[in-house]
């Protein structure tokens, strides 16, 4: 078994990347009633098939099928809709061609770069992101994220459900008051700053990485700040399917059997993990 | 050379068409309010507006005096969602329509139906909500 995997991460960076994003693909289930067969069927057919994911024909569909998802559901579709179209572009323009390794790196190196740099420049263009409003509210608001902020903080279950009851009256009442929403605790405080700071600085890591040149100082740690970044993010923000595309994406652009090839890897794993177990649930029934 | 050229292009469409949408989404965030969390601008987890700070009202007019206030039904969701991700007029006057029918089918009508999109802002350290109007259409039901 160990001879087999050392033997598959001897596969070309072309292969490693169009597996794992047809992985992905299986995994995520993404699309509507009319495309989510396809795709999957489409994804499954060439992970079968000898040599499928090299078929022109496999990445024609799989394109044409994602992106019939981001126009039928236009503007609804998520960021990571239009990224997975693209990728699946990537793969299509690549397949059968002399030059598969070095264009399928350069997009990648490229389009993870630009995405980073554009959510940094959201973050610091948006009018409340900086000073902490947009983490406040959706540390209170989102039931995602509850288990984290009362494992995080001295905040409790049932000073979130007053939070969230007091914003609906606001919103949606002549209800007109002076009472705060936001439970007066400083560690709620302290886990805004960082959530906020943290997010900006480790996309911005990333961003700077990624689009750096070749062989720079900052180009050669292009690797480690993308696998911070989804080892951290992806344990918190409910988003797997990003998390594996973009894995998928950087699996394209890192060497041949190396170290950060085997990381990428196991990361693909753990965010599958994150998003089976939910850990925070876990910690915040074990520890409150 | 030319053929080369392109070919270089092709391996690069995929980048062309990435900036092509990221200016598309600015684009509509500047003029016709759409989320910056949607649209392709990789605006995700960085504001408050989007979809739950978001709402639409809608009315049912008599003289310019509004009568009701007029529940968006169900099956109408999606294209309300549509209306609060991108409040553009086209967006609205397809709720309209869609409203007028519902009416139509239940035997209610009103001269005019007003349809509204808001947004909410929030005070940085209450989190108590301001509204702003982002669009709004008066249709006139056939």
């Amino acid at each position: 078994m160990i001879k087999d995997i050392q033997h598959y991460l001897q596969k070309d960076a072309f292969e490693i990347s169009a597996q794992f994003t047809l992985m992905t693909l299986l995994f995520n289930q993404v699309g509507n009633n009319f495309s989510r067969p396809f795709i999957l069927f489409f994804a499954a057919l060439a992970i079968l098939l000898v040599n499928g994911f090299k078929q022109r024909f496999i990445w024609i569909t799989l394109f044409f099928f994602t992106s019939f998802r981001v126009v039928y559901e236009w503007p609804m579709a998520d960021n990571h809709a239009y990224l997975l179209a693209l990728w699946c572009l990537v793969l299509l323009v690549s397949c059968n061609n002399n030059l598969k390794e070095k264009i399928i790196a350069n997009n990648a190196r490229i389009l993870i770069g630009l995405v980073f740099l554009l959510a940094c420049i959201q973050k610091i263009l948006s009018p409340d992101y900086l000073d902490g409003t947009f983490f406040q509210y959706l540390l209170l608001t989102d039931n995602r994220f509850e288990d984290f902020t009362v494992l995080f903080s001295d905040i409790t279950y049932q000073q979130i459900d007053n939070a969230r009851e007091l914003l609906g009256l606001y919103q949606f009442s002549s209800f007109s008051s002076e009472k705060n929403i936001v439970p007066d605790s400083s560690s709620f405080r302290i886990l805004v700053l960082s959530a906020t700071w943290w997010n900006l600085i480790d996309q911005l890591a990333v961003a700077c990485c990624f689009l750096a040149p070749n062989n720079s100082f900052l180009n050669r740690k292009r690797d480690v700040s993308l696998l911070v970044f989804c080892l951290t993010t992806y344990a918190v923000a409910p988003v797997p399917g990003f998390g594996w595309l973009l894995v998928s994406m950087a699996l394209a652009q890192c060497r041949n059997n190396s170290n950060i090839r085997i990381a990428y890897i196991c990361t693909f794993f753990i965010i599958l993990f994150y998003s089976n177990v939910y850990i925070w649930g876990l910690l915040a029934d074990f520890f409150t | 050379m030319i053929y080369d050229k392109l070919k270089w292009l092709f391996s690069y469409l995929p980048i062309l068409l990435f900036i092509v949408i990221v200016l598309h989404h600015y684009y509509l965030v500047r003029f016709e309010n759409l989320s910056p969390w949607l649209g392709g601008g990789y605006g995700m987890f960085s504001t408050t507006d989007y979809g739950p700070s978001r709402y639409i009202k809608a009315y049912g007019l008599k003289d310019n005096i509004i009568k009701e206030e007029i529940k968006i039904p169900l099956k109408h969701s999606k294209v309300a969602r549509k209306l609060r991700s991108l409040p553009s007029t086209s967006n609205l006057q397809d709720l309209a329509l869609d409203i007028d029918d519902y009416l139509k089918s239940t035997q209610h009508s009103y001269p005019h139906i007003r349809i509204e999109v808001w947004s909410s802002h929030y005070d940085k350290k209450s989190l108590i909500p301001t509204f702003n109007l982002l669009n709004v259409i008066n249709h006139k039901p056939i």
